[in-house]
């Protein structure tokens, strides 16, 4: 059965493949985005391994998400990340663009059959991170 | 000497000071008053405050749901939006855990209706005064409560259960990114005879922005507050007598 959203729920198949995957997914996502950074002062404000944490952090509640399928598990944590993270130097314009990243680097890496069932969630989770992040949270 | 250290807080309060949910809730202006303690430091005179309002005739419960809970949900926020520090966050925290403590020889004195729960965080989660709060609510219904705290391992929690001869385990769950482990505790529980056969109530947020989750973890039932709790365990209990 579709959540309220829309969304079909992830085969237990694709949760494992994911969980096995984890370690190096988060290593890609911390590689491409440290890479990505022009901005030597966002760098200098804001640590590697407060990243890393951060990576940790966005996989488990989407692990979570993609596990229970209700959209307003992410909601909650989308106006979470929006309320505190750029009280942390990290704004929302970053936590965009790495969520744009995880999302690309599940695409490359995960097998086709895992990546075409996460896809509709993080297609979702995104375009609902800039609402949010407007200010619409309807 | 009576409210030496909470003298003036009510009667100075800027109501603007603070910002609490629910306006039209009871005792809204002592919840601020009490905030507005613990954020300045002085929770000597939060401690008073409730005294004298639970010696005044207030019922602890209320003190429980209107002052504790909605608190705790401000000095959450604002830690969120940077206007309070992590010390602060877990100086108010810590500060409310004592006050429960203080009130212990009033909850603890109730005739007992001979039923047993075991309540806990999950393994991980560190976030313990909403199912303490749960614990306590039930023990105010006479029931005998085995507080486990946060982050209990699943052995633990059978090796309680068992030992407790429990009628009832409540799991609480904060962090949403925790929802697998209560779905994994009641699985591994649900392969022992006895944890098999208990009813098991969840809550915590992540159960109260997801209303269907605690069904997809495998709970027995869920609760969106304290008094929520008392009320559904009961309910629980009875029909897993009904089944025995």
């Amino acid at each position: 059965m579709n959540n309220k959203k829309g969304l079909k729920p992830v085969s237990s198949f694709s949760l494992a493949v994911l969980e096995e995957a984890s370690p190096e997914l988060k290593r890609e996502i911390e590689k491409r985005y440290w890479s990505s950074v022009s901005d030597q002062k966002h760098a200098d404000a804001f640590p590697r391994e407060k990243y890393q944490a951060g990576v940790d952090f966005v996989m488990m509640f989407l692990t979570s998400f993609l596990k229970y399928g209700d959209p307003s598990l992410m909601e909650d944590q989308l106006e979470w990340s929006r309320d505190r993270l750029p009280q942390d130097n990290f704004s929302l314009e970053e936590i965009q663009r790495s969520f744009k990243i995880i999302s690309k680097v599940f695409q490359d890496l995960l097998p086709e059959k895992v990546w075409s069932e996460l896809n509709p969630y993080l297609t979702w989770m995104i375009e609902r991170q800039q609402e949010v992040y407007a200010g619409d949270e309807s | 000497m009576k409210n030496r250290y909470a003298k003036g807080i009510l009667e100075n309060l800027d109501p603007m000071a603070v910002k609490l949910a629910g306006d039209s809730l009871p005792y809204t202006k002592l919840a601020a008053a009490y905030l507005e303690a613990l954020l300045s430091g002085n929770r000597l005179a939060a401690v008073e405050l409730i005294e004298s309002e639970v010696s005044g005739g207030m019922p602890i419960q209320d003190v429980y749901l209107y002052i504790f809970q909605r608190t705790q949900q401000e000095v959450g926020r604002l830690w969120q939006v940077n206007q309070i520090t992590v010390a602060q966050e877990h100086y108010c925290s810590a500060a409310t855990q004592l006050v429960m403590s203080l009130l212990y020889p009033r909850i603890f004195t109730g005739e007992r209706n001979g039923l047993r729960a075991v309540a806990t965080s999950v393994g991980g989660e560190l976030h313990e005064i909403g199912i303490r709060m749960v614990a306590d609510f039930l023990e105010m219904e006479g029931w005998d409560t085995y507080y486990l705290g946060a982050n209990a391992p699943v052995d633990t929690v059978l090796e309680a259960l068992l030992e407790r001869q429990a009628d009832l385990l409540a799991v609480s769950a904060t962090m949403t990114f925790h929802l697998p482990q209560v779905e994994n505790m009641i699985d591994q529980l649900r392969q022992d005879e006895y944890g098999g056969r208990i009813p098991i109530l969840v809550g915590g947020r992540p159960f109260t922005i997801a209303p269907d989750v605690w069904q997809q973890v495998g709970a027995d039932g869920t609760a969106a507050d304290a008094r929520e709790a008392v009320q559904a365990a009961a309910k629980l209990v009875e029909r897993n007598k009904n089944y025995e």
